[in-house]
């Protein structure tokens, strides 16, 4: 029995675009793609890696810091994605909308759902503290290994402080 | 062109085996896989504010501009539970199937919304892609009060295998692009781990003992190594043998993740179960059947079992266990560290890795011979006419095969000097090395291939022995050849080669 000429041209037709997956990759990562992860950085061996940690502090009216558990506020999100959350001020800063070949990819964040978000940030720190608070301060900590020498050495220092307003609307 | 075309045709429907129980199997296990260690749920998703909703700029959570409400989602949730109920015991299988990808492809657009695209789309494809071979064809609802002919395909097997290909090439080129600079001083490998202990906190298992490994010759060489496996199996897609080969090192590959870089890959193991020999592992050379009454029990005590599973599901751990021991009054200091599914990981891989073996190990290589005459569609077995353990093994099947459904024949016969002559037509009439077994259909198999196949065609019980399959068969026939060896000076030989008796002479040819 001659073999069906469809599938050889279903084959023929998705050959290139497992092709075209990975062009488009470099503009912005579709999905569903058959793609799996590269991870293709690299790590200078005769100089330091820095791993950055994150700690979240509530801050009420008065400025009194409340530190939590970023687990404790984010509890309905998987913890590998915490770190991209937390990069986009908690969800109150506008996402990231590129433009290429006349193509927008992305929806920008409107008014109404960054107030959305900050109320429920209000809220869920309210039962989670019993605090007021007015914003949200995250320290970054830089703990930067030397692999210079056998026997590791390691030093943590707060390398940056930022702020999530969670007062006003977001307008 | 034509030439070409036809080439690739041979490809597509050709590169790898199917048989009907082989992917009904492949589809049990992949849905009782998803039953055991997870159902995908995406109920959880609603619980955050729209701030958080990030989706990727091209994929369908793109079109909407915050989280789907909680009912649609646990909608969701509840189509994907019974979608893989329906898919474990083949109803509806090929809907169910391509339902299953859907809906699971619908909620990981909105899972990876929050900024990051986690890679499990081989499994999330597979469904769809194995509707299309027939994978319900066998041992489902769909087979049953059917004549069990329903047409299986190989070319979604190649399908699977072209993306399984393509997904690990994705994977390898950047790392090609960037870590084959044969400068010691950067490190890929090394990175990963790094930056996983530092960033992830993924300390167990081995990964200590490669954080104190310091040699930039061994980095470099974990770096050449991994780029070479996820590059180079595009190239292993032209040859069925190099593929499986390709699975086993995978596997290994995999083992390697988890121990260094405590990384588990656990949704590419029921992907990797589809390509696994599994018409090796069901009786009667791949033809079994399960009649209704007994798929159904079957099925029935499958989910009866899970049922447990799945409610204990996260409330077991280590910890668990070692309060259960201490109740008991037995001290268990057991690394709280570990959890229900790295229980699972650790018995899911090193079992993946079994099955790799297998595939790398057992393909067969049956010769196709012309079938003497007189035999009918029966089996024939050819043994060593004048050794004792070769005769008493025949005495062992011709008291099992009540139906008569195997002939018999010495190598030193006729026919089984022709078989002889067209197996090792340049060895000679040298000594004889193995017991052959020749299918209706004449093609021929040799060593512990034939022994198990025929003790599993006896049916019953002796359908047990199919377990063996899951050994690879260079060791297989390692053994046997070490007992054919000595098979004369442990258990003796005859002076003349073996005559049937009157009453056995219907088994004879």
């Amino acid at each position: 029995m001659a073999p069906d000429r469809r599938i050889r041209w279903l084959f023929l037709v998705l050959i290139p675009c497992l092709l075209l997956q990975l062009r488009l990759r470099e503009i912005t990562e579709p999905y569903p793609a058959i793609l799996l992860p590269a991870g293709a950085s690299l790590l200078h061996s005769t100089g330091d890696y820095t791993a950055y940690e994150t700690e979240l502090m509530a801050v009420d009216r008065d400025g009194r810091r409340y530190p939590f558990a970023t687990a404790a506020l984010l509890d309905a999100v998987p913890s590998n994605y915490y770190q991209y959350v937390i990069a986009r001020g908690l969800g109150t800063r506008a996402r990231d909308v590129r433009k290429r070949l006349g193509v927008q990819f992305g929806r920008p964040l409107a008014p109404r759902q960054i107030a959305e978000t900050k109320h429920w940030l209000r809220s869920k720190l309210r039962s989670l503290l019993d605090v007021d608070a007015a914003r949200i301060d995250v320290l970054t900590f830089a703990v930067t290994t030397t692999y210079t020498t056998s026997s590791p050495q390691q030093r943590r220092a707060l390398a940056r402080t930022s702020s999530v307003d969670l007062r006003g609307d977001g307008q | 062109m034509r030439p070409m075309l036809e080439r690739l045709d041979r490809w597509i429907h050709g590169f790898l085996p199917v048989s009907a129980e082989g992917l009904a199997l492949s589809r049990i296990f992949f849905a009782a896989y998803f039953l055991l260690i997870g159902i995908p749920t995406f109920s959880w998703i609603s619980a955050n504010p729209p701030g958080f909703f990030s989706p990727p700029p091209l994929s369908l959570a793109a079109a909407f501009s915050t989280f789907p409400p909680e009912p649609l989602l646990l909608a969701l949730d509840l189509a994907i539970c019974v979608l893989l109920i329906f898919l474990l015991v083949g109803f509806k299988t090929k809907t169910t199937s391509i339902a299953l990808s859907l809906a699971w492809i619908v909620g990981n657009s909105f899972r990876f919304s929050f900024g990051k695209i986690d890679h499990s789309i081989m499994a999330v494809i597979t469904p769809a892609v194995m509707a299309f071979a027939g994978w319900g064809a066998r041992y489902s609802i769909d087979a049953r009060g059917t004549d069990n002919r329903a047409e299986v395909k190989a070319w979604p097997l190649t399908l699977l295998a072209l993306f399984l290909g393509f997904g690990f090439f994705s994977a390898g080129l950047p790392k090609l692009l960037g870590w084959v600079d044969f400068d010691l001083s950067t490190q890929g490998a090394r990175g990963w781990l790094v930056s996983g202990w530092h960033d992830l906190s993924r300390r167990r298992l081995l990964a200590p003992f490669f954080m104190r490994i310091h040699s930039p010759w061994f980095w470099e060489a974990m770096d050449l190594s991994a780029v070479a496996f996820e590059v180079g199996v595009l190239f292993t897609l032209a040859r069925r043998t190099a593929f499986r080969a390709y699975l086993f090192v995978a596997m290994i590959f995999h083992l390697l993740n988890l121990l260094m870089l405590n990384i588990g890959f656990l949704t590419l193991m029921p992907v990797y179960v589809v390509f696994a020999p599994w018409e090796r592992m069901s009786a009667n050379g791949g033809r079994a059947r399960m009649n209704g009454l007994a798929s159904y029990r079957a099925m029935t005590v499958a989910l009866a079992a899970f049922l447990p599973l799945y409610l204990l599901r996260g409330r077991i751990s280590v910890d668990t266990a070692a309060n259960a021991f201490s109740h008991l009054g037995i001290a268990a200091d057991l690394n709280g560290a570990f959890d229900y599914n790295w229980i699972v990981t650790l018995v899911v891989i090193p079992a993946g890795a079994l099955i790799a073996v297998a595939l790398a190990g057992s393909a067969t290589t049956a010769m196709k011979a012309e079938r003497p005459a007189g035999a009918g569609g029966k089996r024939i077995i050819f043994f060593d006419g004048v050794c004792n353990l070769c005769n008493g093994y025949v005495d062992f099947l011709i008291r099992r095969d009540r139906r008569r459904r195997l002939m018999f024949a010495s190598l030193q016969s006729e026919p089984g000097q022709a078989l002889e002559r067209k197996r090792r037509p340049t060895s000679g009439a040298g000594e004889i090395d193995s017991i052959l077994l020749m299918e209706a259909d004449g093609r021929v198999y040799e060593r512990s291939d034939a022994v198990l196949k025929v003790v599993s065609a006896l049916g019953g019980g002796y359908r047990l022995v199919a377990v063996f399959w899951i050994v690879p068969r260079l060791l297989r026939d390692l053994i046997y050849r070490l007992v054919a060896r000595s098979r004369y000076r442990v258990f003796g030989r005859r002076d003349a080669c073996r005559l049937p008796t009157a009453e056995e002479r219907v088994s004879f040819l």
